[in-house]
């Protein structure tokens, strides 16, 4: 066995962090565009470079460290993964590695739920075939990466994957404002709106199930570089800031949750490395995936809050960017799920183990 | 990376579990203490586990061992969690007084301790901590005054384990007369049987007596038994406790998956009050949280037994291994007690679930022994984190 990152790994985290730290907002997307980062886990046939879920974790981590903006996860991490099962979509694929076309995915939600879970595909948009097409209805609130999306990924009951281009007619979407500014939301309604069909049936079903399991692997991702990044405050923070005549970092009362943080991050990145060598190998278990979304999903929020109470005053400013993260790390709670939906289904499955 | 044994990693595999099906009968109890367990039948277990090739794993060749890279001895950690045996006798000297030899000490010391160290000829007990130097271990004041080619050594030692059954002591002792700094220490190591040496056990709160206290009144011993230079004690003392962790850290994952498979079967058969405490979600969704800390764990020392194959120094992320450990397991603790419910209360002896009273109890000892929660926490901060030190 072996969990040591390869010098390549390294030199391409490095790299990452390089490009991140030196690109504007505006910029990025081209920059990752131009550097193959769209097309990272794509296969080489088709276009891409044919990385595997590790250096797909150091990508989303060194974004998430630096607050990348979205469209990444939308594109790279929803719908990429849905494109690439389908035969001949090399036409969608192209341009989405390239950077010209940026996609969303629209999943149902009406049980109210808006985390990745398969169980959430069971409402939402309806289909109609007639005149050899198929016209999509219905409504889904909070796409992320739909205000700047040329085309929707469109999940739908069955399941099936609909392909929408958003200057199709009956499109309509409305801005919502998200608290992480580094990211857009939007809600999408559909009247009768032409549609391509990508997936149906099984086919549909284990390609969402595993996009889904991918998706919250690389939130999860996200919540680890956000959490190292606000550590790195905190602990700066920490150094300078003297009270008392001494620096505050002295005190353990600030030390030790910062030592505490420190061992969240690494129990959630054992996780994540976890998962992602089980996906290299094919696939990983639900409740492997469910522990990461657990230890992820909390990690985010604790970590910003740690940091912000180290902060102090300081840290319940505009002016700090501890809110950014704090704001991102909501959002990737969101998307990975409920900590105690994850928690119930982990049970479920230590209630069916067999008996020793 | 890859998550899979090696070629070599899976032989070794294959040949541990064989051989630990084929001689299980013949362990001890798994479950008992120091304190309690069959000294004898565990000793002539221990023997056989070197008989075998399976101790001393990490040793160098040259002294007996196999000379591999931890990862075998992780996998011996799971091999042997996974069968419910004993693992050595001799955890004091494989995993701490050995590795110090290996490093500091001098060719007679090697010569004479460490073969019989492997046979189990000689069980160790560590003379660190004293009822005034507990975390504070630099102001231990058990005296070593050298008189000739001896030193004479006065104090007192405690929470020793395995002393009332050790053969020879690893002691941290200041050399008299000079001031109480870290480079007034040296570290000694003492045959049981020197006269002025007295043994006490000590009571536990599980009722137990796990650990002992050490009395040294005028005990001679040997200025050749001095491991590293006479005044050097600290950071000799230092390699000893570097080893403890390390030592621990590879079986702890192990102990803490098995004790999660023990308590995941609890949970789901009735108990004597004839519920089935596994109905209950938020008992289950505690479990699941421990579930998932022990994953990590498991993951952790993965990646700890990497990247100690291909560097010497320990990665960082090992000094979290206790730490955590000790909490996950007082947390399961506590499940298990409340899934036995009206049983929890029940003194030993008296009932069949009574030995999750014990290990509860026995349990708070994890966040104490070996660096308490507090200075691993501490130095996480000032040795990871850098954060300036704290008093």
């Amino acid at each position: 066995m072996n969990l040591n990152w390869s010098p390549e790994q390294l030199e391409f985290r490095s790299t990452l962090r390089r490009l991140f730290a030196t690109s504007s907002d505006s910029g990025v997307w081209s920059t990752m565009a131009a550097s193959g980062l769209l097309g990272l886990t794509i296969e080489e046939s088709l276009g891409g470079s044919g990385a595997g879920p590790l250096e797909d974790l150091i990508l989303f981590e060194e974004a998430g460290r630096a607050l990348v903006a979205d469209p990444l996860f939308a594109t790279v991490a929803l719908v990429a993964p849905l494109l690439t099962t389908v035969d001949d979509t090399s036409d969608l694929v192209a341009p989405l590695i390239a950077g010209d076309r940026i996609y969303c995915l629209a999943w149902a939600g009406t049980a109210g739920r808006y985390c990745l879970d398969i169980a959430a595909l069971a409402g939402g948009f309806t289909v109609d075939q007639s005149d050899g097409g198929v016209q999509l209805s219905g409504a889904r609130r909070l796409v992320p990466g739909l205000l700047e999306a040329d085309a929707a990924v469109v999940l739908t009951p069955g399941p099936a994957v609909y392909l929408v281009p958003l200057d199709a007619p009956g499109v309509e979407r409305s801005d919502r404002a998200a608290i992480d500014e580094s990211h857009t939301l939007g809600d999408l309604t559909l009247h009768q709106t032409p549609a391509r069909l990508l997936l149906q049936g099984e086919a549909a079903t284990v390609a969402v199930r595993s996009t889904f399991s991918r998706a919250i692997t690389l939130a999860a991702a996200e919540a680890i570089g956000i959490a190292e990044a606000v550590l790195a405050l905190a602990q700066t923070h920490a150094c300078e800031r003297a009270q008392f005549g001494r620096p505050i970092g002295s005190f353990q009362a600030v030390a030790h949750p910062l030592a505490d943080l420190y061992a969240d991050i690494e129990m959630a990145r054992s996780l994540a490395l976890f998962v992602a060598c089980r996906m290299q190998e094919g696939a990983a278990d639900a409740p492997e995936v469910a522990a990461l979304a657990v230890a992820a999903g909390t990690l985010g929020l604790t970590a910003c809050e740690t940091a912000i109470q180290i902060h102090g005053g300081m840290g319940m400013t505009w002016e700090s960017p501890l809110h950014r993260y704090y704001k991102r790390a909501r959002y990737l709670r969101t998307l990975m799920g409920s900590p105690d939906a994850h928690r119930a289904l982990i049970a479920d499955h230590l209630s069916a183990s067999p008996m020793a | 990376m890859d998550l899979h044994d090696s070629p070599d990693e899976r032989e070794f595999r294959v040949r541990a579990r064989r051989w630990l099906t084929q001689h299980a009968v013949d362990s001890p109890d798994v479950e008992a203490m120091p304190g309690s367990a069959d000294v004898d039948a565990w000793r002539t277990w221990s023997r056989k586990l070197h008989t075998a090739g399976f101790v001393g794993l990490t040793w160098p060749v040259e002294y007996g061992g196999s000379g591999l890279t931890p990862t075998f001895q992780a996998i011996w950690a799971e091999e042997v969690a996974r069968a419910g045996v004993a693992d050595h006798l001799g955890l004091v000297g494989l995993g701490m007084a050995g590795p110090t030899i290996i490093e500091h000490g001098t060719a007679e010391q090697k010569e004479r301790l460490l073969g019989a160290t492997l046979r189990c000829e000689i069980v160790w007990c560590q003379g660190f901590s004293e009822p005034g130097s507990g975390s504070d271990l630099a102001s231990v004041r058990t005296r070593a005054r050298l008189h000739g080619e001896e030193w004479v050594v006065n104090g007192q030692k405690v929470w020793s384990s395995w002393a009332h059954m050790a053969q020879w002591c690893i002691l941290l002792a200041r050399n008299e007369s000079e001031a109480p700094t870290r480079s007034a220490l040296s570290v000694l190591l003492v045959d049981m049987r020197t006269p002025g040496v007295t043994v006490r056990p000590l009571r536990q709160l599980t009722g137990d007596p796990e650990f002992n206290e050490i009395f040294f009144d005028d005990v001679r011993v040997p200025v050749s038994m001095t491991v590293g230079d006479p005044g050097d004690g600290w950071r000799v003392a230092m390699t000893t406790l570097k080893h403890e962790r390390a030592t621990i850290g590879l079986g702890l994952a192990s102990r803490l998956d098995a004790m999660v498979d023990a308590v995941i079967n609890l949970v789901n058969r009735p108990n004597s009050d004839g519920v089935i405490p596994g109905r209950d979600p938020s008992l289950m969704h505690r479990l699941a949280d421990i579930w998932i800390e022990s994953q990590s764990l498991r993951v952790l020392n993965l990646r700890v037994v990497s990247a100690l194959a291909e560097s010497d120094a320990s990665p960082p992320f090992g000094s979290i291994t206790k730490l955590r450990w000790s909490e996950a397991n007082q947390r399961l603790m506590q499940i298990a007690c409340d899934a036995i419910w009206s049983d929890s209360v029940v003194a030993e002896g008296q009932s069949a679930a009574n030995d999750w009273t014990f290990q509860q109890l026995r349990s708070r000892g994890n966040s104490i022994e070996a660096g308490t929660s507090e200075i691993l926490r501490s130095i996480v901060a000032e040795r990871i984190l850098h954060l300036p030190r704290s008093r």
